[in-house]
């Protein structure tokens, strides 16, 4: 971004004050209905290993600390609303706690209002009927029972007897025994939905999400519930967040993600959510944008994802760091809705549709972030780091968000094609002048190259069959001479008359106390005069002392017409020769000859 | 006498038990329990895992039901690469709520990462039976796990069988969820089964869901390049290329495979620089620049890109095969030799390479060996049926016969040719040759072996006039598949 930066920096003192908490813990609120509209955080404190979990809840105007009020638990979200018509317009500022929600009014406590309890299953009332008036010695019994039920669907009294040591559970059930067995879903998620479309602070009702999947609209004048729904059809999604759009009189969308992944639409006419899309890991936040009625989400693994109600995927942005929060930020007198996205480390981008417009970076991990009229200022972000600095930022009033051309640019259809094509020159291999030369000679003396390549190969066939009679010959007797591996010995015998022969090997092993493993006989014969089943036979183990015979069958070849033996068969060379080698070893340990009798001719 | 917080009088004699406050008492009420299971969610999806870590300790020994603390410890875990561990905290999360299937999901999928294939199969079989509702992620996971058993399974029978299984559950997956994945895998499935037409329907399904996926667009215009639907290919491709300026490199290889199939040789360049300058090492890429230089007649340029494609990947037969013919087109026989022999040693059962093979041993003199060459070319040629067949391998063996003076095995070979050039448009060229051996054959005939002047335009033409024609079912990218000069 070239020029002045759209984000004008809040100087603030040195001792501003330090908050840990979640994007839906903050809001403004004109508490004090002095047109002045104030911070309100609740500041959780967990990391304090000395101390239970608490939260207060902290007041500011400006950044000033003005005032405190310790809450009972630990909020899941505080809202600011007006909940009646009534003149002067008093904001009352709810706090989600567990199962209630505490209504405050001029910062004073004002209601406690409770979601009801579902039923629990008939057995577990069953047992607490019986477990007050039985004896200590069936409570072991009936306790096993409770089992059968879903651990996460018994009621808190259950889930804390089922933990208790033997001696704690009388005294437990003493105390408990009359209060209701019912179980209650904690509240996950709040936020605001008007009843009408106004501009000036119109009444608004409550939506709640509970981690038993409920979606539940409550109305906070009379404290009643005006729309029950459903998360989906089954137990197992448990509702993260929420975002809501519309009016309650005329129409709204509710949408839920769930721990998992899933997104699901809730409507003013259905009551149960239907699965919107599916992502495959987490997600890290989700908006339901006013104008185009698009699900946007971020989700742990590094993208930016934007939907249709309908579970079409409308675009998706890649993004280079994992995203914690997010945050809509409607600039009304542009008449765009921008979205903001903070990343791990510190980088906050600003996103119009699928394209970066702004973007900035603070010095460590943004975890939540506020919009909106802050004191008498129209256009105020406040972010609050990982170390619970406050940082606020104004937008500058003459700042404008439009997409860089550049990013347009390629939307074009077939607009700038010529550009690519000759932004890059091909990068051929290069071609020496040897490589030339050497194509040149080669068409004059293929055959000439072609032939000193035959001679050479042929030299080199040659060579290699010498070696091998030379190995072969050297190692010619029958005991093994290699000193490394246990002495063998190979003996051999010819039976039959032909022209089917048996040839017996046998194989000894001489040393007294090594073995001789992984042997292999090869068979080795003139193919003209011997056929030979198998040529190769991988030797078991020789154990000394113990001698191993092995067979082949050896066929002599005869004339078809004249059943004589081929004339260029003579004693000199009727033989077979044996070789014993041993595996991963290129010399064989024994070769030797073993000369063949003559065949008689087969009738 | 009633004194204060006693709770028994002595009323005319009489101990009189006080009545009892506790109905008007409420009942005592379990202390408001703090559960954060929904921060925790909240920090472990912001990566906060020490923080996590942290709360989780905390909560285990005073939490009512810690079955999501031991599935957040599992996860992060598994995120620290720790599978192990992870498993171990899945299965105390399984062990305190059995009915959760997402803990199953989750321990199935801890058990893909670390490769135990056969146990994750089974954790994913058993959370589908579990499953009260048509879960797609499950039936993704089945299909998966089953298709890479088809793949590593030895038994052909067995192997077939997973295959289908795997199939039918990503059909289900795709019908029940509406996942990209499931439909880019159930598409990649029927490509494999030579299914293209349901391929690109998947795909065309898939294309509703994520428009301008350029990935999917990509491959559904490479299925239409197997079929054969080359205009519908470009379409798509040049979709993808309006969508993003940087087409990827598959993309651009198809899209100048289809400009370089309609003699735009100097577009197909153009698209093929593109690749070069991001991904230079690619052998396909530099086969078809080869064949693009070729075409334009420049034989040295074509050479060492050719060369180039062989040297990134020495076993492509079609790079070898498309340089061997460049070679015998620039008269370089010794090198294109070698070239056959290392593509024939790679594929035997190529009737035109042993052709190729024959007219370079004659060029080299060694007509032995040519013979031998051309006459395996040519009882190839006649073994196979159909479209594999090419007339052009029967008369260059007629023509050598002839050379070489073996009239009457000429004359067998020809008749041969004709049987099978008769039904084939042929290029003017073969027929003007067959028509001239024709003559020739007769004259020799007729005056008893007159020696005529060699054919010795003949071979030389033929490398030029055929380009490349393969078997259709190489890969779609090479040239070799889609280029057919024919």
């Amino acid at each position: 971004m070239v020029g002045a930066p759209n984000w004008l920096h809040v100087e603030t003192e040195d001792d501003s004050p330090q908050i840990t908490t979640l994007s839906s813990c903050i809001t403004l609120s004109d508490v004090q209905r002095d047109g002045y509209v104030r911070l309100l955080a609740a500041d959780i404190s967990l990391d304090e290993t000395s101390q239970e979990p608490s939260a207060t809840l902290k007041v500011f105007r400006g950044l000033k600390l003005k005032q405190e009020q310790t809450l009972p638990g630990i909020p899941a979200a505080i809202a600011s609303l007006y909940i009646d018509e009534s003149e002067p317009k008093t904001p009352v500022i709810a706090v989600a706690i567990a199962e209630s929600v505490l209504f405050y009014r001029n910062l004073k406590p004002y209601f406690k209002y409770t979601i009801p309890a579902l039923d629990s299953e008939e057995l577990e009332q069953e047992v607490w009927r019986k477990l007050p008036v039985v004896k200590t010695e069936s409570y072991p019994a009936l306790l096993d029972s409770l089992k059968d039920i879903e651990h996460a669907k018994l009621s808190r009294k259950s889930q804390r007897l089922l933990q208790l040591s033997e001696e704690e559970r009388e005294g437990f059930i003493a105390t408990h025994k009359d209060s209701p067995v019912g179980r209650v879903g904690n509240i996950v998620a709040m936020c605001c939905l008007k009843r009408i479309s106004s501009d000036s602070n119109p009444p608004s009702h409550l939506v709640l999400a509970t981690d038993t999947g409920l979606v539940l609209i409550l109305e906070p004048q009379g404290f009643n519930l005006v729309y029950e729904g459903r998360t989906c059809s089954h137990e197992t999604a448990v509702p993260s967040m929420i975002s809501v759009q519309g009016t309650f009189e005329a129409d709204f969308c509710i949408v839920v993600a769930t721990r998992n992944g899933g997104v699901y639409l809730l409507r003013k006419s259905h009551s149960e959510g239907q699965e919107v899309f599916k992502l495959g890991s987490p997600l890290t936040g989700l908006l339901l944008l006013p104008i185009d009625q698009t699900i946007i989400a971020s989700s742990m693994d590094n993208r930016y994802v934007c939907y249709s109600k309908r579970g079409k995927l409308l675009y998706q942005v890649a993004l280079p760091a994992p995203p914690v929060c997010i945050l809509p930020l409607p600039l009304t007198h542009l008449g765009l809705t921008l979205v903001a996205i903070a990343l791990k480390g510190g980088m906050v981008k600003f996103y119009l549709q699928r394209y970066q417009v702004d973007e900035f970076a603070l010095e460590e991990t943004v975890d939540a972030m506020l919009y909106g009229r802050m004191g008498m200022e129209d256009h105020v972000l406040t972010l609050v780091t990982q170390s619970g600095q406050i940082v606020v930022k104004i937008l500058r009033r003459v700042s404008r968000f439009e997409p860089r051309p550049e990013d347009l640019g390629n939307r074009r259809p077939g607009g700038d094609q010529n550009a690519i094509a000759d932004a890059s020159i091909l990068d051929k291999p290069k071609k020496s002048s040897i490589f030339v030369e050497q194509a040149a000679r080669e068409k004059k003396q293929a055959k000439a190259t072609y032939g000193s390549f035959q001679v050479e190969l042929w030299r080199v066939r040659h060579t290699a069959a010498r070696a091998t009679i030379d190995a072969i010959n050297s190692s010619e007797s029958t005991i093994s001479g290699d000193l490394t591996h246990a002495p063998v010995k190979l003996s051999a015998e010819v039976c039959g008359s032909g022209p089917a022969f048996r040839l017996y090997l046998t194989v000894q092993n001489l040393s007294t106390f090594k073995m001789a493993s992984n042997l292999v006989v090869l068979l080795h014969a003139d193919r003209r005069h011997y056929a030979i089943q198998q040529t190769l036979a991988r030797l078991p183990s020789v154990l000394p002392g113990v001698p191993l015979r092995v067979d082949f069958e050896v066929v002599a070849v005869l004339d078809s017409m004249d059943k004589l033996p081929p004339a260029t068969l003579n004693p000199d060379n009727s033989q077979i020769r044996v070789m014993l080698m041993k595996a991963g070893q290129a010399k064989p340990l024994i070769a030797a000859v073993v000369a063949m009798p003559q065949s008689e001719a087969a009738y | 006498m009633y004194e204060l917080g006693v709770e028994q009088i002595n009323c005319n004699g009489k101990l009189i038990d006080l009545p009892s406050l506790e109905v008007v008492r409420p009942a005592p009420k379990m202390p408001s329990d703090a559960n954060i299971d929904w921060l925790l969610h909240i920090y472990f999806t912001r990566r906060e895992f020490t923080r996590c870590r942290r709360l989780i300790e905390r909560e285990l020994n005073r939490h009512l039901n810690p079955e999501y603390l031991y599935f957040v410890q599992g996860l992060i875990d598994r995120e620290e690469g720790n599978n192990i561990d992870a498993l171990r905290h899945l299965q105390k999360s399984v062990e305190l709520n059995p009915r959760n299937i997402e803990t199953y999901k989750e321990i199935g999928r801890t058990l893909y990462l670390m490769g135990r294939f056969g146990q994750a199969l089974g954790v994913f079989r058993e959370a589908e039976q579990r499953s009260s509702i048509k879960d797609h992620e499950i039936y993704h996971y089945l299909g998966e796990l089953l298709y890479r058993a088809a793949t590593t399974q030895t038994l052909s029978e067995l192997a077939r069988q997973q295959q289908d299984e795997s199939r039918s559950y990503f059909e289900l997956a795709v019908q029940t969820g509406r996942k990209q994945e499931s439909y880019v895998r159930l598409a990649e499935l029927y490509r494999k089964d030579k299914q293209y037409q349901k391929a690109i329907e998947v795909l065309e399904n898939c294309l509703h869901l994520t428009p301008e996926n350029s990935e999917v667009l990509i491959e559904i215009s490479v299925l239409y390049l197997k079929i054969n639907e080359t205009q519908k290919a470009h379409d798509r491709l040049a979709e993808v290329v309006s969508i993003e300026r940087k087409c990827s490199p598959k993309g651009l290889l198809a899209f100048g495979a289809i400009l370089q199939s309609r003699n735009d040789v100097d577009g197909a360049l153009s698209k093929y620089s593109q690749i070069a300058n991001a991904e230079p090492e690619i052998a396909e890429l530099w086969n078809n620049i080869g064949l693009c230089f070729f075409k334009k007649q420049k034989f040295i340029v074509a050479i060492s890109s050719l060369r180039k494609s062989v040297w990134l990947s020495p076993l492509n037969y079609n790079a070898l095969y498309n340089l061997s013919l460049i070679y015998i087109a620039s008269e370089q026989y010794a090198s294109a030799f070698h070239t056959l022999a290392a593509a024939i040693n790679l594929r035997k059962d190529n009737a035109e390479c042993y052709m190729l093979l024959g007219l370079c041993l004659r060029k080299l003199d060694d007509m032995e060996n040519a013979f031998v060459a051309l006459e395996r070319a040519s009882s190839m040629s006649v073994g196979l049926q159909g479209g594999g067949r090419n007339p052009l391998v029967v008369l260059n063996f007629a023509l050598f016969c002839y050379e070489t003076g073996r009239l009457a095995m000429a004359t067998e070979q020809y008749n041969r040719f004709m049987s099978q050039a008769q039904d084939l448009l042929l290029p003017t060229e073969y027929k003007f040759q067959a028509t001239k051996l024709k003559s020739l054959l007769r004259i020799s005939s007729q005056g008893n072996g007159i020696l005529l002047d060699p054919l010795d335009s003949e071979e030389s033409d033929l490398g030029h006039s055929r380009t490349t024609d393969l078997p259709p079912d190489e890969l779609p990218l090479e040239v070799n598949a889609v280029v057919s000069q024919k």
